[in-house]
């Protein structure tokens, strides 16, 4: 620790010099550290300009904890500090779960403004034979101690270069008997903007730590799903699992929600057919706990004692449509069809179908079905595609949602164009050439066959970030679900998007209640051109969400060269034409290329209020451990119904004031961008689509959900309940 | 679709034949929604009591060890003890069960119990002697304090922790659910218990 302070006045000094010295220092300071702990603290403590408060090392019953912190925190980077318990021999301490009795440790930090902390990690535990049953926990051999990782992070703009920890620690100390034991410890560490003392920190970082991790870590876990055997045992697979040089080294430590036989170290059986290695894995459950409830996730470390390496699994369990179930999420994925068509970003093109209907139903009857038949199949073909291509994603392990494609800025200006450009064409100012089909508006504009099967096409694409609540329910279900119930949702909602055209194809009374074609077409058509420039612009809205502003100017100038190129072309000026046409291009790669390298981690807020925090897992995890009640806003800027519910409800003076009254923890998870801890914690509440209101009371660890429109009234209900 | 179907009956199957495997095991252990074992121990004063001799009334077990700071946790903020008199005194059979074996933490002889009793002010309706630690095999009991509750038929309610959160301090009692008061009250309003098992906590019995 007295490096710290000296590290502050001399960083001047050459570098590897005074990596090496302190290296040394560190590793004499870590030998010394167990034999004279009291001596240490003291010295830390009378140090010239250090504070009292300094107290890395604590004294417990059978056990020394010691605070271990790095030299320096880096402003934003993923730093750890480190929590070493040398434990009395005989004795221990526990791991997460503790098995079947004891208690895990508890980890109480504050810190200073800015700094926050995650969750611990543990080194590989071991099963402790307790009477009849059995521990999972640490025991510790001198000068060998338990050390337990605490990741840190430091958000730029705290307290003045010092970041400020403290820790309430209690844990148990058991033998035979348990003796609970509270320590409390404090440190500081300097904070440095930069890079500048990078070199600092390696004899730190180089020290082994965690526990290797193999295939799976915590956050990034490998998945699977669990189901229960005939013969009780709860039964899951790994496939591809590479670390499993002998079956009988592996190992598993579930966590307490497993309802695990704990003294049971899990059956590991190869059952590789050709290709990657799979394992299944049986595991005894403890018959007087219930077993685990059908939903549940179940959360555990296996352990290669050959290798040392560790892998976390996380299983879901398929919840089993039940009949019933899967009528009513296909009624729901139809009816959100077909609520689709009045969608304010899908009306625009719906509308032009209308127009061709209209145009269509005064000839041939039979090409009028066909042509109903053509849209619903483009309509269709869209859904399957996109599933097929969420599918793939999710398989590998992208985490990605519905109306993700909207969180992509170069689709957005590729959308943006394409719209832009049918804003002009509605206007008359240019028609399109027929004899080149390579071009996608002439495609989606196209009249004829091909034309109602690609407007079909354009309406999914379109309709994707109005994802309808009843939508959210029935995607999040079957994507959680198997391959055949998706395929039956996603088709559903493609019939009942397209239904609406089928029934005025085949019920031609009906196309007769259509408006007569008339000369007031052309003024409708040209009308319609508005909708779509709004649209354009609200595309462009949403891109200067996704943290792309940059780019806005130049998109803008590219729109007048649009309208250059259009004009050039309306007047037939041939050469001008062409190059307009080479702008354009040029233009639009060039754009293409600044919104690739445009920062994705450059920060927006949507929220604008300092009232909703930011969503972490972990800021979560902390409130309800608390036992707060929170509420957390699944957002995005791209979200229609999202800025309404904010705007006439959760914002606004009423709706903060019922908050306030509950006493309510606000977190704000934005998802404008594609962000994968959202994206995993909406898929938990079986979700793929904002907007989701998810209320936990008091520390439960299940939310309620408010439904995806929201009043005073339901906040208030769901408030006070 | 066959294959949801297919679920269902395999599921359906697996049921009725765990619970056949269930059936020809009863009486062996503790399973909630089962009879409880029968058991026959002495209390401290030399008196014998048989579980089944408390049929019609409602009972409750709890594991103890005087020695365990978890226990310590519901004694020493007078939550066990009060719990102990509220539902006695509504007619509820109370046994505090002591299986740690002789020279392990938590023995005590029947002299000593007593002065437990007495000093601890503990409100049950007798403390069991099992030092052998049959009966807490018997049930299953992993930690102190770990609670049963046996409903007037004779079947087993409730299995699992005093209440809802784990640890040793005083202060998280009046934060916790209670699951034994819940579970009580809804049997003496003639319902069914909603949380029948919990994981335990606290020291592991000392067998």
């Amino acid at each position: 620790m007295l490096e710290h302070l000296e590290s502050t006045t001399a960083d001047k000094v050459h570098r590897s010099w005074k990596a090496l010295a302190n290296f040394a220092s560190l590793a004499i300071l870590g030998a010394c550290a167990w034999i004279t702990p009291s001596v240490v603290a003291a010295q830390a403590s009378s140090l010239p300009g250090a504070v009292a408060s300094v107290q890395l090392f604590a004294k417990g019953p059978h056990s020394r904890v010691a605070l271990r912190l790095p030299e320096i925190f880096h402003e934003t980077k993923s730093e750890a500090i480190n929590v070493e318990f040398q434990i009395d021999k005989d004795w221990h301490i526990y791991w997460e779960n503790p098995g079947d009795s004891g208690e895990e440790p508890k980890f109480d930090f504050t810190g200073s403004k800015g700094v926050s902390f995650g969750r611990p990690q543990f080194p590989i535990p071991k099963r402790i034979a307790a009477g009849p049953f059995t521990n999972f926990g640490f025991e510790s051999a001198p000068g060998q101690p338990v050390t337990i990782r605490i990741p840190v992070q430091v958000a730029p703009g705290g307290d003045a270069g010092l970041a400020e920890i403290s820790l309430d620690l209690s844990y148990l100390v058991c033998k035979e008997e348990c003796i609970p034991a509270d320590v409390k410890l404090r440190g500081r560490v300097p904070v440095r903007a930069s890079e500048e003392n990078a070199v600092l920190n390696v004899a730190y970082r180089t020290q082994e730590f965690p526990p290797l991790s193999g295939e799976g870590s915590r956050d990034e876990p490998i998945r699977s799903d669990w189901k229960l055997a005939k013969d009780g045992r709860l039964i899951f697979q790994l496939e591809n699992f590479k670390h499993a040089g002998e079956l009988s080294k592996l190992e598993l430590f579930p966590l307490a929600n497993v309802s695990a036989q704990h003294g049971f170290r899990g059956e590991f059986t190869d059952v590789s057919g050709t290709g990657g290695k799979t394992l299944r894995v049986a595991l005894e459950l403890d018959p007087s706990l219930s077993p685990p409830a059908v939903g549940s996730t179940l959360e555990g470390l296996v352990v290669d004692r050959a290798s040392g390496l560790t892998s976390w699994v996380r299983l879901e369990s398929r919840s089993d449509l039940d009949w019933m179930g899967l009528v009513r999420y296909l009624g729901f994925a139809f009816l959100g069809g077909l609520i689709l068509n009045l969608m304010p970003c899908v009306f625009p093109v719906v509308s032009l179908k209308v127009l061709s209907f209209v145009k269509e139903s005064g000839g041939n009857r039979r090409e009028t079905k066909l042509h109903a038949l053509l849209y619903a199949l483009g309509v269709l073909l869209s859904l399957w595609l996109l599933l097929a291509g969420l599918l793939v994603l999710r398989s590998a392990g992208a985490a990605v949602g519905w109306g993700f494609q909207l969180q992509n800025p170069i689709f957005l200006f590729a959308l943006f164009a394409v719209f832009l450009f049918l804003g002009f064409n509605l206007l008359g100012l240019f028609e399109i050439n027929y004899s080149g089909p390579g071009r996608l508006q002439n495609l989606m504009m196209a009249r004829g066959r091909a034309g109602s099967f690609f407007t079909g096409l354009l309406t999914t694409l379109v309709a994707t970030p109005c994802s309808a609540p009843f939508m959210g329910v029935a995607i999040g279900a079957a994507l959680a679900s198997g391959y055949v119930e998706a395929a039956l949702v996603f088709t559903m909602l493609g019939l009942g998007l397209s239904s609406p055209y089928v029934v005025l194809g085949f019920f031609p009374k009906l196309v007769d209640r259509l408006p007569r074609p008339g000369a007031w077409m052309d003024r409708f058509k040209q009308l319609l051109a508005f909708p779509l420039f709004l649209t354009a612009v609200w595309l462009l809205w949403v891109l200067s969400q996704t943290g792309a502003t940059a780019s806005l100017v130049m998109i803008v100038a590219w729109s007048v060269v649009v309208g250059f190129y259009v004009w050039a072309r309306h007047f037939a000026l041939a050469k001008t034409k062409w190059a307009a046409l080479c702008g354009l291009v040029i233009g639009f790669v060039m754009i293409a290329k600044v919104l690739e390298d445009s920062p994705d981690s450059s920060s927006t807020n949507v929220s604008g209020s300092s009232r909703w925090e930011s969503y972490s897992d972990e800021t979560v995890r902390a409130a309800l451990a608390r036992g707060e009640s929170v509420f957390i806003d699944y957002t995005a800027s791209w979200c229609v119904t999202c800025q309404v519910n904010k705007k006439l409800v959760l914002d606004t003076e009423r709706g903060q004031v019922l908050f306030r009254t509950a006493g309510v923890r606000l977190i704000r998870a934005d998802w404008t961008k594609r962000d994968s801890e959202i994206s995993n914690s909406l898929s938990r509440l079986g979700r793929q689509s904002v907007p989701v209101y998810a209320f936990y009371r008091n520390g439960s660890g299940t939310p309620e959900l408010l439904p995806e429109i929201l009043t005073f009234e339901i906040l208030e209900t769901t408030l006070r309940k | 679709m066959k294959s949801v179907r297919a679920k269902y009956i395999s599921a359906f199957a697996a049921l009725v034949l765990g619970m056949s495997l269930v059936a020809t095991d009863a009486g062996a252990t503790a399973k909630v929604g089962e009879k409880a074992p029968e058991f026959e121990l002495v209390d401290t004063n030399g008196k014998s009591h048989k579980l089944s001799s408390f049929a019609g009334k409602t009972v409750v077990l709890e594991w103890f060890n005087k020695g365990c700071p978890y226990v310590q946790k519901h004694y020493e903020s007078q939550n066990m003890q009060a719990l102990q008199k509220k539902y006695t005194d509504k007619g509820v059979v109370w046994l505090t069960v002591i299986s740690s074996a002789p020279g392990k933490q938590g023995f005590e002889d029947n002299q000593q119990a007593n002065k437990t009793r007495a000093d601890w002010k503990i409100a049950s309706t007798a403390t069991l002697l099992d030092p052998k630690g049959e009966v807490g095999k018997l049930y299953a009991a992993k930690t102190t304090p770990h609670m049963y509750i046996v409903d007037a038929k004779g079947t087993l309610v409730y299995n699992g922790a005093i209440d809802s959160i784990s640890s040793s301090k005083k202060d998280d009692v009046a934060k916790a659910e209670n699951y034994v008061a819940g579970a009580l009250d809804l049997l003496a309003a003639g319902q069914p218990v909603k949380t029948a098992t919990t994981k335990p906590y606290g020291c592991s019995v000392k067998y």
